[in-house]
């Protein structure tokens, strides 16, 4: 039965129950360096015509109860009722995080492999907290330790893997659509970790998680993300999430590092700061990623800094009641300023332990089917 | 609507007398109040524990400390039959180190709600005891578990299942034993919040 498909297969996200060759995209542009092929039979939509897809085949007014989706591969595919369950159990496993003992024995005899093919420090190690605090077991894999350093292909990486019989896999690889791919050929749930310039989900719903805490909500506030909108798999994240949930989401950064495609997805382009910033409710600053930019694509840091960096002065555009965040970790001189990266406004040292709290709502909503889900 | 098909086993009136009966157990067992306090399991041991506090208050003239717990973290099935249900927060704003517990639920059953519950209250600290108020004890027993406060005990078989509704939550006051419905296949879909069975 594993060719037969009732109905479109979702871009970013395994649905449960799909067989284990369900389509994975590589979302809003070509991959960076492997892209994963489409499948044949599988219709090549555009993203905002499989939202609506997916939004449409759940109009109703019954509350989630649980995730339908064995992977975490991106946020384009889930629903905003998806996201408000993410978000809503996340809230309770951030009371988890106050109590003297902060842990629960919910995933006690599961084991979560992080492999994690890309530096990361911030990320990996609030996974790592998660899963512990669930009282999962877990296995780190880095590009350093792993064979893939010696040439194995990720695939036999994978099968590798597969074989030590993990429950859940944390992947990050600088490949836009590894986490597909590993979909499709393990068994264990697969959360995104962020992959190449695609997606990194989690970051987006610890991102809306601080912005609901914050401000009680997240349809109608003016969102403003100002950075290297180029090599962003944060915004292309937090874009679909937010646009789902209802918010207006104006992007700026200089015209050499904005994708045309921006406007089709449904933000607001511009670049001018100041016209960005202008009544915002948030404001989200990207990093300027050097390491992936071949060319120069503004002269200098400092130029950058002047025309793009968000300084208090530039901050008192928005709404008085704005709020600063940072994905991390910060350029402080280039995108952001010391004063406002530290200012009253500033909630980034807010996202990263609201992070903890999502990626444990995550691990949690996935772990329910993994014993009887499995496909094949 | 109640289900015609179903047997009503408490009405309001029941339900209120066999928690003033409950109150004043704990008072005779407790002399000092002082150290009590009182844990509801979510959902419905909430407004059972919130009544038995108001009760107790009017005999002593002192209100017991009220905990909520939601014990869905605890609970031994989630890699089998998924996460039921949305997590729902704990709040348990006073210490329990050294304090005698008061553990409130609707019905007890096959004890595992309550295992789970006893492992949720440890991590909060370690109480001098912890003691089982219930509703309704309905048996089937799947661990050494037994209340020490109980409303009514209702003998029931596995195919019947004992629904409490309460004011706080449904509406009204009733407890029922209606028949269980033709088992489906597991699923992992989204799903009304049924009127709860018991566990």
């Amino acid at each position: 039965m594993s060719g037969m498909q009732e109905e479109p297969r979702l871009h970013a996200t395994g649905r449960k129950g799909a067989a284990p060759g369900a389509r994975a995209g590589s979302g809003t542009r070509p991959a960076a360096r492997r892209p994963v092929p489409p499948r044949p039979d599988a219709p090549d939509r555009a993203p905002a015509a499989r939202v609506e897809a997916k939004a449409a085949r759940r109009e109703s007014d019954r509350p989630l109860l649980a995730l339908e989706h064995r992977h975490l591969l991106g946020i384009l595919g889930l629903t905003s009722d998806e996201i408000t369950l993410i978000l809503d159990t996340a809230r309770s496993f951030a009371e988890v995080s106050t109590r003297t003992v902060k842990k629960v024995p919910t995933l006690r005899g599961k084991t979560v492999v992080n492999f994690f093919m890309e530096p990361s420090t911030r990320t990996r190690s609030s996974f790592e907290i998660a899963e512990k605090r669930l009282s999962a077991d877990t296995l780190n894999f880095s590009l350093s330790g792993s064979s893939l350093a010696k040439g194995e292909t990720l695939l036999d990486t994978a099968r590798n893997l597969e074989a030590m019989a993990p429950d859940m896999i944390v992947i990050r690889h600088q490949a836009s659509g590894a986490p597909h791919f590993l979909a499709r050929h393990c068994r264990s749930n697969i959360i995104n970790a962020g992959d190449g310039w695609h997606e990194h989900p989690t970051q987006a719903l610890l991102d809306a998680f601080t912005i609901r805490e914050k401000k009680g909500r997240l349809k109608g506030l003016r969102v403003a993300i100002v950075g290297d909108l180029m090599h962003s798999r944060v915004l292309r994240s937090n874009l679909f999430l937010l646009k789902t949930m209802g918010a207006d989401v104006v992007v700026c950064a200089p015209p050499t590092l904005t994708p045309v495609e921006l406007s089709r997805l449904g933000a607001r382009v511009t670049f001018r700061i100041d016209e960005a910033l202008e009544g915002a409710d948030v404001i989200m600053m990207l990093r300027i990623q050097r390491e992936r930019q071949q060319g120069g694509a503004f002269p200098t840091a400092r130029e950058y800094y002047n025309l793009y960096g968000l300084t208090a002065e530039r901050a008192r555009r928005a709404r008085p009641d704005v709020i600063i965040m940072h994905p991390g970790p910060m350029n402080r001189g280039v995108e952001i300023d010391s004063a406002v990266a530290d200012g009253p406004y500033s909630v980034i040292l807010e996202q990263v332990t609201n992070g903890v709290a999502v990626r444990m709502a995550v691990l949690y909503l996935l772990a329910g089917g993994t014993l009887g889900g499995i496909a094949g | 609507m109640t289900d015609p098909k179903s047997q009503r086993v408490m009405d309001a009136e029941k339900i209120d007398r066999s928690l003033t009966r409950i109150a004043h157990e704990i008072v005779e067992r407790h002399r000092d109040v002082g150290r009590l306090v009182l844990v509801g399991i979510r959902t419905r041991g909430v407004p059972l524990s919130q009544r038995l506090q108001r009760k107790i208050a009017a005999i002593e003239g002192k209100e017991l400390p009220l905990g909520i717990l939601d014990i869905n973290l605890y609970r031994d099935d989630i890699t089998s039959v998924g996460p039921s249900a949305i997590l729902k927060e704990t709040i348990i704003h006073f210490p329990i180190d050294d304090r005698r517990v008061i553990l409130a639920d609707d019905v007890l059953f096959t004890g595992r709600t309550i295992r789970a519950a006893l492992d949720g209250l440890m991590d909060f600290g370690r109480p001098k005891s912890i003691e089982l108020a219930v509703l309704v004890d309905r048996g089937h027993r799947e661990l050494p578990i037994r209340a020490d406060y109980v409303g009514k005990n209702v003998p029931t078989s596995l195919e019947e299942m004992v629904q409490v509704l309460l004011k706080e939550e449904d509406g009204r006051d009733e407890v029922l034993i209606v028949k269980r419905p033709e088992k489906k296949e597991s699923r992992r879909t989204a799903v009304k919040v049924p009127a709860r069975a018991a566990r």
